[in-house]
């Protein structure tokens, strides 16, 4: 009964909106969470954005990205780098922020269009996932660029650390997905 | 989860952070902290807007000036402005090399097929400018409201926009829930860590080794969070929470003089900037 409640005022039910609430903070700890590699710096953000469309389904994962950027862009310090404002936003490296919002929409809707998705969904969720991010960040990039050939060669240096956090969220997607961790993640169909 | 409860207790690791590092709430009782956080959130904006109307190098002298004053008038460190800005210079550089090189008009000198122009420089810097007068501004306003007031803040402000079909009331609550999160992760990742070392494993100085050692430190935490979130969710149900219903607040807000007088001078200085500067 106190779903239907929650249901009739809010489109989100009250375990969805936590856990949005917990993917914002993952992933905003995950941008704080640098491991110094030569070259590029490794943050686990991009990670646990893949895994909010993956554990909450898509609407629930946007909810939890966009809170994040959101957090973000009104100055709490959540964003790696130490920089954190609107600024970031409509800065050179914006649209990588803008694409974690549409990603967990596009894994989720992969993911969630199967009842039982296997190794191969996953995986395409994730690369499908993770090129939307990129995708989003070389159109702004190119923009204060002035070029997309010059936006592209910068971003493809973080391809291949993408790639491993890609697989890493896999991973952890598929273990959740085989201990039965349903989260507060909206029914498939 | 009230709101309210953050008013005057300190949230949970906010005043520890706030006092050892360079960003993120600066536990005080300057006069910005008192202030109403809707009324904060709303001069911000109204300065963010002055700023951009700002296009003469004495004007962005001039609100650089009142920055700083405004920083010493609410006991803000006048260095806490200066790391926030620093925080951002990769960005500065950026902003001023890429309008530099990229702009054209009268070139300075030649890098291989691109040129420095004059016009560019002058864009870049001044854009520049405008940039870390934002993050000057965003820092005053996250440096004096507790992140959950500034949560409720917004969320007040954004409220009208729920009749476009924005869900104002549950991205509020989220990023309330979100704030919470942080601390507790944060807490529970140092315990997992101390736990994991009691048991031998190291957390070594090599990239890979660390590495590898965090992903045993990131499977448990996860699990735990997860479940803590289910927890929370019922605990929220089970006490009849509504997203978006009307409710009191433990601490009510109120707006002073102190309010409309910061309101006030807000809207002076925005008007200034877009009629002189």
């Amino acid at each position: 009964m106190a779903k239907a409640l929650t249901r009739a005022q809010s489109r989100w039910t009250l375990k969805e909106l936590s856990a949005a609430g917990l993917f914002a903070a993952l992933t905003a700890v995950g941008a704080l969470v640098t491991i110094p590699l030569p070259y590029v710096p490794f943050t686990l953000q991009v990670l646990f954005t893949l895994l909010s469309g993956a554990v909450l389904g898509p609407r629930v994962g946007m909810l939890s990205q966009g809170v994040y950027v959101l957090m973000g862009a009104v100055g709490l310090p959540v964003f790696s780098g130490r920089g954190a404002g609107v600024q970031q936003l409509v800065g050179p490296t914006g649209g990588y922020l803008i694409g974690m919002v549409l990603a967990p929409w596009v894994v989720g809707r992969i993911l969630r269009a199967s009842a039982s998705p296997g190794w191969g969904r996953s995986a395409a969720a994730m690369l499908l996932g993770l090129a939307v991010i990129h995708a989003a960040g070389v159109a702004v990039l190119s923009f204060h660029v002035g070029s997309l050939w010059g936006a592209l060669t910068v971003d493809v240096v973080f391809v291949p650390v993408d790639l491993l956090k890609a697989a890493a969220a896999l991973a952890i997607a598929r273990g959740l997905e085989a201990r039965g961790v349903a989260a507060a993640g909206e029914e498939r169909g | 989860m009230s709101e309210g409860s953050a008013r005057d207790v300190p949230v949970n690791g906010a005043r520890r952070r706030g006092a050892g590092g360079s960003r993120g709430y600066l536990h005080g009782d300057g006069i910005f902290h008192r202030l109403d956080p809707r009324v904060k959130v709303t001069a911000a904006i109204v300065l963010l807007v002055a700023i951009l109307g700002i296009d003469t190098w004495a004007g962005y002298a001039a609100m650089a000036g009142v920055l700083v004053f405004a920083a010493a008038l609410g006991k803000i460190p006048g260095m806490r402005l200066v790391k926030a800005v620093q925080g951002v210079s990769f960005l500065l550089l950026f902003t001023v090399v890429i309008n530099g090189f990229f702009t054209p008009g009268a070139s300075l000198f030649h890098l291989g097929p691109v040129a420095l122009t004059y016009q560019g420089l002058m864009r870049g810097l001044a854009l520049g400018c405008r940039l870390a007068l934002v993050v000057g501004a965003m820092t005053l306003l996250a440096a004096t409201t507790k992140p959950l007031d500034l949560a409720h803040g917004l969320g007040w402000l954004f409220g009208p926009l729920r009749r476009f079909g924005l869900p104002v009331a549950e991205l509020a609550m989220v990023t309330s829930i979100a704030l919470r999160f942080v601390t507790v992760l944060g807490e529970e990742a140092k315990r997992i860590r101390i736990a994991q070392k009691a048991r031998g494993i190291e957390i070594g100085d090599r990239p890979l080794s660390r590495a590898t050692s965090l992903a045993s430190i990131v499977v448990p935490l996860f699990a735990g969070a997860l479940r803590h979130a289910d927890e929370l969710g019922m605990a929220l149900e089970a006490r009849g929470y509504r997203p978006g219903a009307r409710r009191g607040r433990l601490y009510p807000l109120s707006v002073g003089l102190a309010d409309l007088l910061c309101l006030v001078a807000a809207v002076a200085i925005a008007v200034v900037s877009w009629g002189w500067l």
